[in-house]
């Protein structure tokens, strides 16, 4: 597989470091990175699935809206971020790998770099306790 | 290609008699094609040397800047072609986010640092802003890349159809990565070291130093040995020695850490005017 550019390499070693859940995906909607805060609040391990697409990740994590109605792709904020190149927002249901289900809210941010040119969609999230 | 080390020190120049075998200039590094191309990358003070070896005898000239760190750029006043009105320099350098390369050199090749404008250079000068990306230059092909290092930094790997050189001075890929357990996509550089003939690498600290500098943007040579081993390299040079190693515990570090690693390639501490040529 081809190497990562410099901009993807560092902001996974950042997400490393974070107590809060990040993901990256790329121009096609592919998880191609998670830190530890996500697997643990989504319950799953990265290195065991490996990448997924977004067909995949939205149908295992089973994200739906308030109603409990399925979220199609196309909704979320990170398909927002991929169309327009700008910052997002959102807040859905999710079920975990472990069968829980929980209500996040969702901050997408395009990773542009020199020449604008678009790498990556940034993803953070937070779980809501009511 | 024929490679010449003119300055293999980081950080600071240093002379006397304490680094006399390996040499206090700072990094600059002669490529020469067989069809007369010459590149220079970086231009610390051994630039300075490598200028008069080639006054009078060249056209064009082509420099690669990795960055604009004072030990990358302090010779370029200093490299006579720049002042001979019928040579044609070319310098590439990162491409800035906020401003242009020219801008950036600027501060530098104007007073107070310095008595001559860039801009009033006799030389026919063509300031290149690059990134990620590939241009040929000669019978050169080169491959630019951003690396983990502060400030932006490039990487560079010259290939011919017989041979291929990776530079990367400055570089702390072990900043970003596990270098014995990430997949090589994560791995800041791979792409441009991948099974190159010959690696010029960073190697300017000891773990014990490292622990302290962690984030300064270099590597130990420890991490330069397990870098060139993932990327799968010929030959590694150790470079952009610390200026406080003196030849006799760079000698030490080096025979420790090869005893130690025992790795399946060759391995060179970069000095001064030590040459390379490869098909």
């Amino acid at each position: 597989m081809a190497q990562k550019k410099i901009e993807l390499i560092l902001f996974r070693q950042f997400a490393n470091y974070l107590a809060m859940p990040a993901f990256l995906t790329d121009l096609n909607g592919q998880l191609i990175f998670c830190n530890e805060a996500t697997e643990e609040r989504l319950g799953f391990r990265f290195s065991e699935t490996g990448e997924m697409t977004a067909q995949q990740w939205s149908v295992i994590f089973a994200l739906q809206d308030h109603g409990g109605n399925p979220i199609d792709t196309n909704q979320l904020p990170f398909t927002t971020t991929l169309q327009q190149k700008s910052m997002a927002h959102g807040q859905f249901y999710l079920r975990t790998l472990k069968h829980a289900v929980k209500q996040v809210k969702v901050t997408t941010i395009p990773l542009l770099t020199e020449r604008d040119e678009f790498l990556a969609v940034m993803t953070f999230f937070q779980e809501i306790f009511l | 290609m024929k490679i010449t080390l003119w300055g293999t020190r980081g950080s600071l120049a240093c002379s006397g008699p304490e680094t006399e075998k390996y040499g206090g200039n700072t990094s600059c590094v002669e490529v020469l094609g067989k069809d007369g191309t010459l590149l220079i990358i970086d231009a610390g003070t051994g630039i300075r040397r490598l200028g008069i070896a080639v006054e009078n005898k060249i056209k064009q000239v082509h420099i690669l800047l990795s960055h604009l760190h004072l030990d990358h750029i302090q010779g370029l006043g200093f490299f006579a072609p720049l002042y001979d009105a019928t040579v044609e320099v070319h310098v590439y350098g990162p491409a800035q986010t906020s401003h242009h390369l020219r801008k950036s050199l600027t501060k530098y090749l104007s007073p107070p640092l310095f008595p001559v404008l860039l801009s009033d250079l006799p030389c026919q000068l063509h300031l290149h802003a690059i990134g990620n990306g590939e241009f040929t230059i000669g019978q050169f092909n080169i491959m630019s890349q951003f690396v983990c290092h502060p400030g932006r930094t490039l990487g560079y790997r010259i290939s011919t159809s017989t041979s291929s050189m990776a530079y990367l001075s400055d570089h702390e890929p072990a900043l970003a990565t596990s270098l014995t357990e990430d997949d090589t996509q994560w791995l800041s550089g791979y792409a441009l070291a991948k099974k190159v003939d010959l690696l010029i690498h960073d190697a300017q600290y000891t773990l014990h130093e490292y622990e302290e500098r962690i984030g300064w943007g270099h590597s130990t040579i420890k991490d330069a040995i397990e870098f060139a081993r993932r990327a799968k390299v010929k030959t590694l040079v150790t470079f952009h020695h610390d200026p406080a190693h003196q030849d006799n515990a760079l000698d030490m570090l080096l025979a420790e850490i090869i005893a130690q690693a025992q790795p399946a390639f060759k391995i060179y501490a970069g000095y001064e005017g030590k040459t390379f040529q490869l098909p």
